[in-house]
């Protein structure tokens, strides 16, 4: 998939969702594919509700229960995911795979410690005793920077900044070493230095331990700046996959462009951000058009609209569209 | 920072708790040590019966010549003792009927509804007027009926409680480590539901104290001579019209007292178990 002749770590095929709601059918996800490596940071990018988080729950398998996959396979170190049973993932959730969220504070237990919280995950994956488990977790609070940690690990989550809760969160996820962390949107709540800080963080323990990271956000300079690979999605389709620098310095699908067209940058004043003309199509429509991206797109011919999308591969990238840039 | 200095932390800051603490340790001294503390044998009748408050009878004798104040002060340990078992007993039985119902959902959860629903359709004295008389006059039955009625309070708060942190962010997050249906609930939501059912206790017990003594004053349960607050209020009301009030009087003041106390401790107790306040 990268070039180097290895298997990818996790490997999502033609991966479809559908949420069954009250008010029809919502096809969530349709052929979904893109891969990770070891030791690769890979971003997921898109406007909201394109669905990103439900890849992420999908490879977790946490989807709602009104979720149902229709096709695809994820494959992880050579395990289908949706297939396994739920005792294999429970073994495989904190351990292989692991996720750090959104909302540092929610994701933490309001009325319990979070040294006894790392802990948790240790006791449970990694085979050690309770008195090792709770220095293990001092010892994490140390490496994602929280001063004093033999005295933090006995704070609650309210007694600590949003910038630390997910530091605890990291110690959490990071606390057995998994090979693959899924970040989702893990700075949307920080302010601008907390998030660097924490994306250093991220970066740091990940080399370090050869992790690879499925980076979720929806801010196209955080990607830029720490991902190897950039997967843009648009309303459940993966529109175009490609090398971070070779996707901005030349995006080939119209919806990547216009992406790249709305981000603020320096020097750029407000009147020159360019904005993507209407919203995500109404994904219970039963007759959605292969392209999803057609209507909003000025490149649009009526091919778009009835022919199945072609898959544009060229070295390491892919590009649903049939008139790339 | 130890759960007893925040403890007296509270305390310090809200007098009433203090107050009601207070209370409380002196119901649990007569309870624990009631009989040894008091002047006469609650069940030896003398002659000075019908006798009012004195410095010699503090509440006054009874019409058999028994010691009000000494059958007041040892029946703490029977009353508090009965509605603290059936309080114990709804608390584990009720909480966790409810964190499952709540956490679960599916049929789980209207399997526990509609049991609830059922017990809360009869006046709830008389369904444990009812369960007592038809199980059997005993002293255990009145601590199951007590638990009994008890029950839809306990599910339905804890219920409520689970199930509004059913997809809490923490809920999401331990699933995501790894951790089971069964342990996210037992470990990461009953926690967290714990303090609001600790308040319930406290409210519930003053309402257990009232109905223990309820069901003996109308003669189910304990029996006479047993010293038990229901039914000396029970054996003083036909005196009160012949002037004799103090038998009816001070064992329904002590039920007043115990019930006040812990009304008044579950806020208190809220306090103390809320880790938000712990700082």
């Amino acid at each position: 998939m990268n070039g180097t002749g290895q298997p990818p770590l996790l490997s999502i095929e033609d991966l479809s969702v559908e949420f069954g709601t009250r008010s029809g059918t919502v096809r969530a996800l349709e052929g979904v594919g893109f891969a990770i490596a070891r030791g690769e940071t890979v971003g997921v990018v898109g406007e909201s509700g394109s669905g990103k988080s439900v890849t992420a729950y999908t490879v977790m398998r946490l989807l709602d229960a009104a979720a149902r996959v229709t096709s695809g396979r994820i494959v992880f170190g050579g395990l289908d995911l949706l297939a396994a049973d739920e005792a294999t993932l429970a073994e495989m959730r904190g351990r292989e795979l692991s996720m750090i969220f959104q909302n540092p504070r929610a994701s933490l237990n309001p009325i319990r410690r979070v040294g006894d919280q790392i802990a948790d995950v240790l006791l449970r994956h990694a085979n050690v005793g309770a008195r090792e488990a709770e220095e293990r977790a001092v010892a994490l609070l140390a490496e994602v920077g929280i001063p004093d940690p033999s005295r933090r690990a006995r704070a609650y989550p309210f007694e600590l900044s949003g910038g630390m809760c997910q530091r605890v969160g990291i110690a959490i996820a990071l606390a057995c070493r998994p090979a693959l962390l899924i970040a989702d949107e893990p700075t949307t709540g920080l302010d601008v230095t907390t998030q660097a800080t924490i994306m250093d963080l991220v970066a740091e323990l990940g080399a370090a331990r050869g992790m690879a990271t499925m980076l979720i956000t929806h801010d196209l300079g955080l990607a830029t700046e720490r991902c190897d690979r950039v997967v843009v999605m648009h309303a459940g389709h993966v529109v175009e996959v490609a090398e971070t620098g070779a996707l901005f310095s030349r995006p080939r699908h119209p919806y990547t462009a216009r992406l790249l067209a709305a981000t603020p940058r320096p020097g750029l004043s407000l009147s020159e951000i360019s904005t993507i003309p209407g919203g995500l199509p109404d994904l219970r429509r039963g007759d959605l058009p292969p392209c999803r991206f057609a209507a909003r797109c000025d490149r649009r011919t009526d091919e778009c609209l009835t022919l199945k999308l072609p898959r544009l591969l060229e070295a390491g990238r892919q590009v649903a569209c049939r008139h790339p840039l | 920072m130890s759960a007893l200095s925040h403890a007296r932390h509270v305390l310090a800051e809200n007098p009433v708790t203090a107050l009601s603490f207070c209370l409380f340790a002196l119901l649990a001294l007569a309870a624990l040590a009631g009989p040894a503390l008091v002047p006469y044998d609650p069940l030896a009748s003398s002659d000075r019966a019908l006798a009012p408050p004195s410095a010699l009878h503090w509440f006054g004798t009874d019409n058999l010549g028994r010691d009000v104040f000494s059958r007041v002060v040892v029946a703490t340990r029977l009353d508090l003792g009965m509605a603290f078992a059936a309080v114990a007993l709804v608390f584990v039985t009720g909480t966790l009927a409810g964190v499952t119902a709540g956490f679960l959902g599916g049929w789980t959860d209207r399997v526990i509804g509609r049991l609830t629903d059922t017990i809360m359709a009869f006046p709830l004295f008389v369904l444990a007027m009812g369960l007592v008389a038809a199980a059997g006059n005993t002293v255990a039955n009145v601590v199951y009926a007590t638990a009994i009625i008890n029950f839809p309070i306990y599910a339905r708060v804890a219920r409520t409680e689970a199930n509004i942190r059913r997809d809490a962010g923490f809920v999401e997050a331990a699933r995501l480590a790894g951790a089971s249906t069964a342990t996210v609930m037992l470990g990461e939501v009953l926690p967290n539901v714990l303090p609001i059912m600790m308040v319930q206790v406290s409210l519930t017990m003053g309402y257990a104290i009232l109905n223990t003594a309820g069901l003996s004053f109308i003669g189910l349960g304990i029996r006479p001579p047993t010293a038990e607050w229901g039914i000396m209020v029970a054996e003083g009301a036909g005196y009160i019209v012949s002037g004799e009030w103090w038998i009816a009087l001070f064992p329904g003041l002590a039920l007043m007292l115990a019930v006040f106390t812990f009304n008044l401790m579950g806020d208190g107790l809220r306090d103390i178990v809320d880790p938000r306040r712990r700082t």
